[in-house]
């Protein structure tokens, strides 16, 4: 089906019919809700990343369990209107230091959720639409990621404007790893730098005109006190591009936000002004009393 | 109601497919319904009807109806 122009992603639509046939429809879903822009860039992700068999057959035992593990929570999550009750340690300890997790399950699942999950897909394509385009536009020249996860919008950030340098800021040594090793498979190493730093509790001594903080606030205990960090590195009448999950049980996640207006409510108390917002559902709800997991971005100054 | 009754009025209600008949061959790719989201939907449930937790990694080992079910007999399950 993908086999001349997308070798990578025949492999993976093959490993998927084959390993787990409850995931046969992922590639063919995604092809036909976004075409060959989408095969494109996760043909090239799949081989910047995942370039052998063995390594993306295990990304995709990675992404699978990610996945499974996300929605069983998400199912527990519609029976009892609650996340279980963590702290930002117990958490720290499960997940981001955890460096076997990280590495096997949480960030290869992480990454490719980017491009398989609709609503992360949909989310990226507005970044690039309505904040990166801007910074091209008006020459930005540096940005700092709060929050770096995989890497993937510091690394979509440092390939679309071909001279901007940028700081990526995670409290996960593996996280830190693996955004470094992203961005030097995408050979943009020499303009980027990311630094293992936790913003609610230490200085990062930079400011910024371009700041991005992607799926950060759900994973902490007190998202405002982060936020008011945020607004203090960016500069003023710079712009910002801040996300939260609404809703959506995931093993670190700890905040819970029932809407997207509790989460503009945060921003605007911490000082920022929202320019524009998109709210994008998972899916459609399974039933009319409960609201399906949500993905919400902030463009803001 | 004896448990392989049980399994299937799960399956059955899971998938939307009241005259779905459970063979142990039967796989995702032969229920249109039946996607990642059904999947961990009748895991759940099973898990829920039987007072039962599977280990994450046991997800990934079942590729068809007759590997959900050796699974459920290592977890005590009689079938």
């Amino acid at each position: 089906m993908f086999s001349d122009d997308f070798p990578q992603l025949d492999i993976l639509n093959k490993m998927f019919n084959e390993k787990y046939p409850f995931m046969a429809s992922t590639v063919s879903n995604g092809y036909t809700a976004f075409g060959n822009p989408w095969a494109y860039e996760i043909e090239e992700l799949l081989n910047k990343m995942f370039p052998s068999p063995d390594m993306l057959s295990n990304a995709v035992d990675g992404y699978v369990r990610f996945a499974m593990d996300v929605t069983r929570r998400q199912s527990r999550f519609d029976d009892e209107g609650a996340y279980p009750q963590k702290s930002f340690a117990q958490v720290a300890d499960e997940v981001y230091l955890n460096h076997d997790y990280m590495e096997r399950y949480y960030l290869p699942g992480l990454l490719l959720s980017h491009l398989l999950w609709p609503h992360h897909f949909r989310q990226s394509r507005f970044f690039v639409a309505n904040f990166l385009a801007d910074m091209k536009i008006k020459g930005a020249g540096s940005f700092v990621d709060a929050g770096v996860g995989t890497g993937f919008l510091s690394r979509l950030t440092l390939a679309t404007c071909s001279d901007i340098t940028g700081i990526g800021f995670d409290v996960s040594p593996a996280s830190q790893k693996f955004a470094q090793l992203q961005v030097a498979n995408y050979k943009l190493a020499d303009r980027y730098q990311c630094k293992l730093l936790d913003l609610c509790k230490q200085p990062t001594g930079v400011e910024t005109d371009w700041l991005i903080s992607a799926e950060v606030l759900e994973h902490l205990e007190e998202p405002l006190v982060f936020l008011q960090k945020l607004r203090a590195i960016l500069r003023p009448g710079g712009k910002g591009f801040i996300t939260a999950a609404i809703n959506a049980a995931e093993i670190d996640h700890i905040y819970l936000y029932r809407n997207a207006k509790e989460v503009e409510e945060q921003l605007v108390s911490a000082g920022f002004i929202v320019e524009q917002y998109q709210v994008i559902p998972a899916y459609k709800p399974r039933k009319e009393d409960i609201p399906p997991p949500e993905v919400v971005a902030f463009i803001v100054n | 109601m004896s448990n392989m009754e049980r399994l299937v009025a799960i399956y059955r209600d899971v998938l939307k497919k009241p005259d779905l008949q459970l063979t142990p061959e039967l796989t995702a790719r032969d229920v249109d319904s039946w996607d990642s989201l059904a999947h961990v939907q009748i895991i759940v449930e099973v898990e829920k009807k039987f007072a039962i937790e599977f280990d994450l990694d046991d997800f990934l080992t079942i590729r068809n109806v007759g590997d959900f079910f050796k699974l459920l007999q290592r977890y005590g399950v009689e079938l």
